[in-house]
Parts: structure tokens; C-alpha cells; sequence
């Protein structure tokens, strides 16, 4: 059975394209508006493991 | 999104209805009902179909229990009743969805009291798959949620009193707060708060083990506390800021052209003080006149005549009518020497009698000439003391003079001031006056207190900045620390990104709420000429300003006050997510004979954007109202009475 989501803004997701200045942290938001806009499972956990795998790609460009 | 469909049974008054609105051109549906009949309760009948609660209730309807009261009444058996409210919705490009609330009671056959035993909510949806799937209670709930969020639901199930009062009695910040959840802010929100902690909980676990990083992270800690507390502080200020402004404004339209009663009657009171003051010191005046008089009476009676005679006594002198005084000691010596001291022949009997006679005479007018002389001194100082009781006298009047010029100007003053005053409820414009000046001062205490935390906002910001940076030189001389640091540096940066974005986004929503409402307003307002543009400032405060150039939200009619309160709904149904339908009851209700129809006119263009249902008393439904409405609805119902009063009965209205 699947679960129904509900839509985000799109004014939102227009301003985070225009406002982030990174392609992954716009991504890492997006994932993260559409989990608190569907209110899904317990928060610390998600966002740790989100941030956990997003930024592994985060690494390299700042290995200065 | 449209409501298809509303069902009830044993809901209140509306036992068993059934109202369709089948869209067929433009999405306006009329219901019309006599007071009592039921209008008010299909509100609440969709209300507690989705939430569970009746917001809409009369006082009435409030002391009523939910079930129908002839189903109470003919209630025999001990079997629990059911109330059930069925709405069939479509959604985007869904089938119709169906949600339904059914509630239980029991009531007791005998007293016919009623127990509310619950009640479930069921969301049916079509599947392609299933055919159809059936959501039972948090999910349902969830799924209402996201279809009719319930912090929205005023903006789309509401009163033409609520438009009437709406920006009189909502508060910016609940304005703001609204437009928040409206545009979704409050997921930025939520995100840019968890992403706070997350950020702590991090350089929590890199301090664990390095002391340095440990410091760094509580300061830091501290300091994004106080940010948050400044934030959050600068927040009530700005809208304690907007009240007091707002308060301000509508309180100096209520005062046009009222006088400040209170400061006039002060004016009036300190007038009063110094009449009154000018008056005694007048009395007293007025008392030494009368003293002087008494005391100098006799000299004023006769000071006239002593004039008189001073005057003859020098008119006499002028003529040389009064004898010189003569020395006769001369003739005296030369009787009692016998011979003349002049010539120094000896004196003859002839000579003797001669200067005998002369003495007589010149004694006598000597003696005349003397008595003048002590009557000319006597009169001269009655004389002078009429001249200086004259003087006083004058000097006092004088003074008696300006004390009545004095007093009489006041009196004049007063009189000017008491005729301003008059005809004012002296008490209520004294609340006004005090209540503005309350407000005044609560703008300056808030813009003082604003400015100053503005200051150290941006001093905390400061601090923020350079800690982050001592804690990424920190983490990096830590090799330990790689994956953290990264984790640390990605989250701080979708943290930033959140406050900005957030920042921009409420920029935009609220630009583009102004040009909503300014649009819908300018194109919808019948007189195009009256007003010349509409503002909303940050703190989601409203202004309307006149052709002229003022502002004149708190000087609008009902009508055009309802029509502004409209436009800024319709502008946050435009910025939301949510194409949902607006069910107003009453609607014309409060709005004047002359705006009534312009405000019809209105309402009827609605129906081409959005589903749009109105609930019209019949005497809201009038001639030139129905001429309106019914060229632009083909649904149009009406609620009635059966011919015994027992059941109410849906007609179509033809």
C-alpha cells in the first residue's frame, strides 16, 4: 500500500535552487523539507544518517 | 481541490441531507436557510467531519447535544446511535476521495441523556490496483492533514463576520504565523532548528575528546543560545512594534478631529485656578479701595472746596488783594523814641497821631494777611493729602482694571474650551487620548530596546563567526577528526543555507502576497478611484492607503473592509499549495445596502478560479443579490422545514 506524501511548495524548492549555492546542500535540504513536510519517523536518527551519506561527497572539495 | 458532496445523518438539524456541487461552468454553489435552519451547521458538519470539532457553533447549537434531537426523542432501545458526516472530495487528479466521521452515542431512553462514546474517521481512496484503499484513524487523520491542514482551516470554512473583523482582530504575528504555515516557511523552519542541534550534537562528540574543541563548542553553544534568545526577543519586539504602530494609526483615525478632551480640561482646570486666583487678589483689591475710601472719606467730601478756596486765596494773591505783611516794629520804635529814624525830626502831636493811625491800620491787615497765610497752609495740606489719596486710589483701580481684563479673558478662555469639549463622550475620548499615549510610548521603549538588540545580534553573529573558525582550525590540526569535521562542515553549511534561503523565501512570500492581495483587491474593488495602493510591511501588518495618499484601513466601509480581508485570503490560497475551496456563511450579512451589490458582483467572479460556496440568509438572498449570484451558479439549494417543523428538507431553489 503506498503511502501518501504530501507535495512541498513550490516557491520552496524554487528558492532553495536559487539560495543554497551547492548542488548537495540543496539536495541535503530538499530531502529534509520533504521529511518534515510528511513527518516521517524520528528525526535525529534520519537527519544523521542523511547528512552521513550526503556528505561524503562533501569531502573531497575540502580537503585543503 | 473541490468538496463534491456533503452527506449527513442524524447531525444536528441537518438529519439526513445530502448537498451536491457538481461543477458545471463557473464553481459557485448557493445555500440558502432561514436563521436556525441549519447553514451555520454545514460548516460545522465539515469541520467536525475533518478535525473532530465544531468551531461554529451558536450559543444555541452550543447547549445542544451533536445528535439529531428527534432521534434523541424517539430513542426506545439501549442500542448506541450513530452520527455520521460524509464529505466526497477531488483532488488533483484523483477520483473522488471520500472521508467520513461517524460518531457514537449512547442515550439513555428515559432522561435522553446523551454520552458522547467517540468517534472514527475512515479516508477511502481510489486505487488502481486495489480498487480502493481504506485509511483508518492517525492515518486518515495524517491524510486530512495534508489535504485541509487544520491551522488553515479558517482560511477556507469561514464567517463574513471574520472578514468583516479581520483586520481588526487578527494580530500580525498570528497574520505572520498564518502565512507561514500557508507557504510551508515552517518547514524551513523546522529544518533550520534541527539542523541547530544536529550541528551540537556534533561538536559535542569531536569536544568529548579534544578540550580545546570541548571549550570552543560550549561557547559556541552559549552563543547560538543567546542568537536564538536575540532572535527570538527581536521577533516580539518587532511585533509589539507593529501593534503599537498599528494601534497608533487606527487610534489617530478614531481621534480626527477629536479634541485631546484630557488636555483641554487640564487647560480648563489650570485657567480655573488662575481665575480664581485673579479673583481674589481682585476682592482683596476691591476691600483696600473701600478702605482707602472709608479712611479718606471726610478729605475727598471736601477736598473739592478746600480746592476752592485755595484757588480764590491765589487768585486773591494774583490780584494783590491781600495786604503784605508789614514789620510795624519800625513805626513802634519811632513812637517810643519820639523822633523819626529816617529823617530824625522829632515827632509833632500830628506826626504822632498820624503814625498812630497808620500802626491801627497795618496792624489789622497784617493780622488779616497772617490769618491767610495759616489758612493757606491748613488748606494746602488737606490739599495734599487729597492729591495722594487720589493717586492711590487711582493706582488701585488700575490694578482693579487688569484683574477684571484678566479675569475676563479666562472666563473667555474657558468659555472657548468648554464649547470644544462639549459633545464628546469626554470619557471614552479620554481612554482614547490615554490609550494612544500609552501605545506612543510603548513604540519608543520598543524601538529604543529593538535597536539596541540589533546591535548585539549582530556583535553575537560576530562571536558565532570566529568560533566556527577557531573550531575548523581546531578540528583540522586533529586528523582523528576527518569525517566529523566534514560532517560538521556540510551541516554548518546547510544550516546557513536554511536561515538564508528561509530569508529569502519570506522576502518573496510576502512581496507576493502584497501584489496578490493589491491585485485581487484593485481588479475586484468597484470603485477604482478611491484607493491608491495596498502595503504590507514585514511584520505582516496591512495598509491601505487612499488615493490621497494616507492611510485609511481603520476609515473603510464594511464592504470594502471585507473585500481587502478576501483579497489577502485569496492571495495565500494563491501562495499555498493548496487549491482548496472557500465556503462562506453569511457573507453579505454585514455589508451595507450601497457596497452590497459591488460586494455580490465579487463574490460571483470568485467562482471562475476556485469552488466557492456561499450559505445566504433569505434576506441576504434579496432581489437584486439572487440577480447576481444566479446567472453565475447552477447549484443553488435551499434548506426547509418540512410544513410540520419535523424535518429539514434540501430543495433545489428554483
Amino acid at each position: 500500500m503506498g503511502q501518501e506524501r504530501r507535495s512541498v511548495n513550490q516557491h520552496i524548492l524554487k528558492a532553495l535552487k536559487e539560495g543554497c549555492g551547492d548542488e548537495l546542500v540543496e539536495r541535503f535540504l530538499r530531502e529534509l523539507i520533504f521529511l518534515e513536510a510528511n513527518n516521517e519517523g524520528h528525526w535525529k536518527e534520519t537527519y544523521k544518517e542523511r547528512l552521513a551519506t550526503i556528505s561524503k561527497n562533501w569531502g573531497a572539495r575540502d580537503e585543503d | 481541490m473541490r468538496i463534491e458532496k456533503i452527506k449527513t445523518a442524524n447531525y444536528r438539524q441537518l438529519r439526513n441531507i445530502e448537498l451536491s456541487f457538481p461543477v458545471d461552468g463557473n464553481d459557485l454553489a448557493i445555500v440558502i436557510g432561514r436563521n436556525k435552519a441549519g447553514k451555520t451547521n454545514i460548516l460545522n458538519a465539515i469541520n467536525w467531519c475533518l478535525y473532530g470539532d465544531e468551531p461554529h457553533l451558536s450559543l444555541e447549537s452550543d447547549r445542544l447535544p451533536l445528535p439529531n434531537l428527534e432521534l434523541i426523542q424517539a430513542k426506545e432501545d439501549a442500542q448506541l446511535e450513530r452520527v455520521t458526516v460524509e464529505l466526497t472530495i477531488s483532488a488533483d487528479d484523483r477520483e473522488e476521495i471520500l472521508v467520513q466521521r461517524t460518531g457514537f452515542f449512547s442515550i439513555n431512553k428515559e432522561t435522553k441523556k446523551v454520552v458522547d462514546q467517540g468517534s472514527e474517521l475512515t479516508v477511502t481512496i481510489p486505487d488502481e490496483e486495489e480498487g480502493a484503499r481504506l485509511l483508518e484513524d492517525a492515518k486518515a487523520e495524517d491524510y486530512v492533514e495534508r489535504l485541509f491542514p487544520r491551522n488553515l482551516r479558517e482560511f477556507f470554512f469561514f464567517d463574513g463576520e471574520r472578514l468583516d473583523r479581520y483586520f481588526r482582530e487578527e494580530t500580525p504575528q498570528k497574520i505572520r504565523h498564518a502565512v507561514f504555515s500557508v507557504s510551508q516557511i515552517d518547514l524551513l523552519q523546522a529544518v533550520e532548528q534541527k539542523l541547530s542541534e544536529l550541528l551540537n550534537d556534533l561538536r559535542r562528540e569531536a569536544g568529548r575528546s579534544n578540550p580545546k574543541i570541548d571549550q570552543i563548542q560550549k561557547t559556541l553553544e552559549e552563543k547560538t543560545g543567546k542568537l536564538t534568545q536575540t532572535e527570538q526577543r527581536i521577533g516580539e519586539l518587532s511585533d509589539q512594534l507593529t501593534i503599537a504602530k498599528d494601534k497608533i494609526k487606527e487610534l489617530e483615525d478614531k481621534l480626527r478631529g477629536i479634541p485631546d478632551v484630557n488636555k483641554l480640561q487640564s487647560e480648563i482646570d489650570r485657567l480655573t485656578l488662575k481665575r480664581d486666583e485673579k479673583t481674589k487678589l481682585r476682592n482683596d483689591k476691591t476691600k483696600e479701595k473701600q478702605n482707602v475710601l472709608f479712611e479718606g472719606g471726610m478729605t475727598i467730601i471736601v477736598w473739592d472746596e478746600i480746592q476752592k478756596a485755595i484757588n480764590l486765596i491765589k487768585e486773591k494773591k494774583r490780584k494783590r488783594e491781600i495786604p503784605p505783611t508789614i514789620d510795624t516794629r519800625t513805626l513802634e520804635n519811632i513812637l517810643k523814641d519820639g523822633s523819626c529814624h529816617i529823617c530824625g525830626r522829632d515827632l509833632d502831636k500830628e506826626a504822632e497821631e498820624t503814625l498812630l493811625k497808620l500802626l491801627e491800620e497795618i496792624k489789622l491787615t497784617a493780622e488779616i494777611g497772617r490769618a491767610l497765610l495759616l489758612m493757606e497752609n491748613g488748606l494746602a495740606d488737606v490739599d495734599e493729602k487729597g492729591r495722594d489719596l487720589r493717586r492711590r486710589i487711582l493706582a488701585i483701580t488700575k490694578e482693579l482694571d487688569s484683574y477684571n481684563r484678566d479675569i475676563e479673558e479666562g472666563e473667555k478662555q474657558i468659555d472657548e474650551l468648554r464649547k470644544r469639549i462639549s459633545g464628546y463622550d469626554s470619557g471614552k475620548v479620554t481612554d482614547w487620548y490615554n490609550e494612544y499615549r500609552r501605545f506612543e510610548h510603548a513604540r519608543d521603549q520598543s524601538q529604543k530596546t529593538l535597536t539596541l538588540l540589533q546591535v548585539l545580534h549582530k556583535s553575537v553573529e560576530g562571536d558565532i563567526a570566529r568560533l566556527n573558525e577557531e573550531l575548523k582550525a581546531e578540528l583540522k590540526k586533529e586528523g582523528r577528526f576527518k569525517i566529523l569535521k566534514r560532517q560538521l562542515e556540510f551541516c554548518g553549511s546547510a544550516f546557513n543555507a536554511t536561515k538564508q534561503v528561509k530569508k529569502n523565501i519570506m522576502d518573496q512570500t510576502r512581496q507576493m502576497i502584497e501584489d496578490e492581495t493589491k491585485k485581487t483587491f484593485f481588479d475586484l474593488m468597484w470603485d477604482k478611484d478611491t484607493y491608491g495602493n495596498i502595503r504590507i510591511d514585514e511584520n505582516y501588518s496591512i495598509h491601505l492607503i487612499h488615493a490621497m495618499g494616507y492611510e485609511c484601513l481603520g476609515t473603510t466601509s464594511a464592504a470594502e473592509r471585507e473585500l481587502l480581508a478576501l483579497s489577502f485570503t485569496l492571495a495565500l490560497h494563491a501562495i499555498s499549495n493548496f487549491n482548496a475551496p472557500i465556503f462562506i456563511d453569511t457573507p453579505v450579512a454585514r455589508v451595507d445596502d450601497v457596497n452590497r451589490e459591488d460586494f455580490a458582483k465579487v463574490l460571483a467572479d470568485l467562482g471562475s478560479n476556485k469552488e466557492i460556496v456561499l450559505l445566504l440568509t433569505p434576506t441576504e438572498y434579496s432581489r437584486e443579490i439572487s440577480s447576481i449570484l444566479d446567472v453565475k451558479s447552477h447549484n443553488r439549494y435551499e434548506l426547509k422545514r418540512s410544513a410540520d417543523e419535523t424535518k429539514l428538507e434540501v430543495l433545489r431553489y428554483a
